[in-house]
């Protein structure tokens, strides 16, 4: 869908930077004709935040792709922004070490994507999202000075934390140029993985709740509702649906028979049906698929909006149900699936192909959502950052105070307001 | 009233190239296009 109307437009130039001096050189540009600067990397934003600006420069960090270390003994990687987490992922392994935060773009989006956004995935639940990952930063600030952020230490309690200010920033504060990581050893003993199913999300909801209080770590706490399942019993020629209203795709790494077993059993608790379990690495890559494939699945010949709201885990069962609410209220299908682990939910919305504007029902189940979401204490952005999508959202999930602080930060880091200008915090 | 800058499209792109000595200026229309519009938030604005 072409767009415009929301503040993308055509860019002047892509500039495909090679150097530290060419991402100068761009800014110095930018600051004589006042142009606004979108830094972009692989471009998979779901909330239009590496898109083009009308007459602006898309600075592109794509082809600073090169992985410049990877220390076993410290257990980190130094990479360029342009590095895609997969093949950085793959770089590790090779060393007995993996790098953990897995977005679903992970064989396509960069590093210096994710943690400009701050991404997270599946396994947040256990070793964190990006900003649980990062180290160390480069940055070139918009006035071409270059900063050092943080390093290559585990911990680190000197001045300010910089380098968490620019996790998240979605390209407003600066440009990332050099990125440390963190590297974790690949766990010893056995990895399991498993599907289980229940009657609703909500039940679903109170079953992850009770794991994760547990003790066993999961790796992996997906879910997926009844919409979603029959969409991938379409896409994947399955029988999932017949089973049940919600499935639950989990993975321990490194467990003990004591831990697989504290988990069947609280699945039998919460009258999860049809538990199957494997630590067959074949099959186990077939559930990852199949997650993975819930997004193409979902989307298939519609249109669609797929939010991203994150829940105290308390919160998650009565948000599930009140996304089902919503949906049966406004005649709106929605298609639920999340991390349900760290309580983050993504609902699909979606709507005929041939409609190109976004129905007004639909923007109604949208507007409930999100006020449901900030009065259960959530938050309407979980892991893929706000762009041009959410940013009318600042006021009501910040509040006064902190909204006019970040216009602060912003105003003093870049007070010719050029980069990703109107992005994340408008 | 028409409204005009001090600088053309031209001098500005030959500025932009004579600071980016080691990476790649693109303005083919065909790119601009691909690199402005992504389709991952295909509903647009709400
Ligand atoms: C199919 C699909 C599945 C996805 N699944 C997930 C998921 O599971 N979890 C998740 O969190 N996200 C997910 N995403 C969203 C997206 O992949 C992430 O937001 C990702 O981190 C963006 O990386 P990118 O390199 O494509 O960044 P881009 O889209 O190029 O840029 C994203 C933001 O970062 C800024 N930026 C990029 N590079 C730099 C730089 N060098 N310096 C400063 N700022 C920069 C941009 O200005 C923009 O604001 C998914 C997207 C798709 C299409």
């Amino acid at each position: 869908m072409r767009r415009g109307g929301d503040g993308s437009g055509l860019a002047r130039a892509v500039v495909e930077v090679q150097s530290v001096a060419d991402i100068q050189g761009v800014l110095k540009v930018a600051r004589k004709y006042h142009l606004p600067v979108i830094p972009q990397t692989t471009a998979t934003s779901t909330v239009i935040g590496s898109d083009g600006i009308a007459g602006g420069l898309i600075l592109s960090t794509r082809k600073m792709a090169q992985i410049l270390e990877i220390s076993k003994d410290d257990s980190l990687a130094v990479v360029q922004p342009g590095v895609v987490n997969g093949d950085l992922d793959q770089a590790a392994r090779k060393q007995g070490l993996f790098y953990a935060p897995d977005p679903a773009s992970k064989p396509f989006s960069s590093i210096g994507g994710n943690v400009s956004t701050n991404a997270g995935g599946m396994s947040t639940v256990r070793y964190g999202a990006t900003k649980d990952n990062v180290l160390g930063l480069k940055v070139v600030l918009a006035d071409g000075r270059k900063v050092t952020l943080g390093g290559r230490t585990l911990k680190q309690a000197f001045g300010y934390d910089l380098t968490q200010l620019f996790v998240g920033a979605e390209g407003t504060l600066g440009i990332v140029y050099e990125i440390t990581v963190k590297l974790m050893p690949i766990p010893l003993g056995t990895s399991i993985m498993g599907l289980a199913f229940f009657k609703d999300m909500a039940q679903l909801a109170q079953g992850v709740t009770a794991i994760r209080m547990s003790g066993v770590y999961p790796t992996m706490l997906e879910a997926l509702d009844g919409n979603t399942i029959g969409a991938l019993d379409k896409y994947e020629k399955t029988h999932y649906a017949d089973k049940s209203g919600a499935m639950l795709i989990f993975r321990l790494d490194g467990s003990s028979d004591a831990n697989i077993q504290v988990l069947k059993d609280l699945l039998a608790k919460y009258d999860a049906q049809d538990v199957q379990v494997t630590a067959d690495e074949d099959e186990q890559a077939q559930l990852i698929q199949l997650r993975r494939d819930m997004l193409p699945a979902v989307f298939a010949g519609q249109n669609h909006l797929m939010e991203d709201m994150a829940l105290p885990l308390s919160q998650l069962a009565p948000m599930m149900a009140y996304i089902q609410q919503v949906g049966h209220d406004l005649g709106v299908t929605i298609y639920t699936a999340g991390h349900a682990g760290d309580g983050n939910v993504h609902p699909t919305l979606v709507w005929p192909k041939d409609q190109p504007e976004v129905p007004g029902a639909v923007l109604e189940a949208l507007r409930r959502i999100f006020w449901k979401t900030l009065e259960l204490g959530g938050t309407i952005s979980g892991e893929h950052a706000v762009g041009m999508m959410k940013n009318q959202w600042n006021q009501p999930e910040l509040d006064d105070n902190v909204d006019y602080l970040q216009h602060q930060l912003k105003t003093l880091l870049d007070p010719m307001n050029l980069l990703n200008p109107k992005r994340k915090i408008n | 009233m028409t409204v005009f800058s001090a600088y053309s499209d031209d001098d500005i792109l030959a500025d932009l190239k004579a600071q980016v000595a080691d990476g790649a200026v693109l303005t083919d229309q065909a790119t601009l296009q691909k690199q402005s519009f992504n389709s991952n938030a295909s509903g647009g604005r709400r």
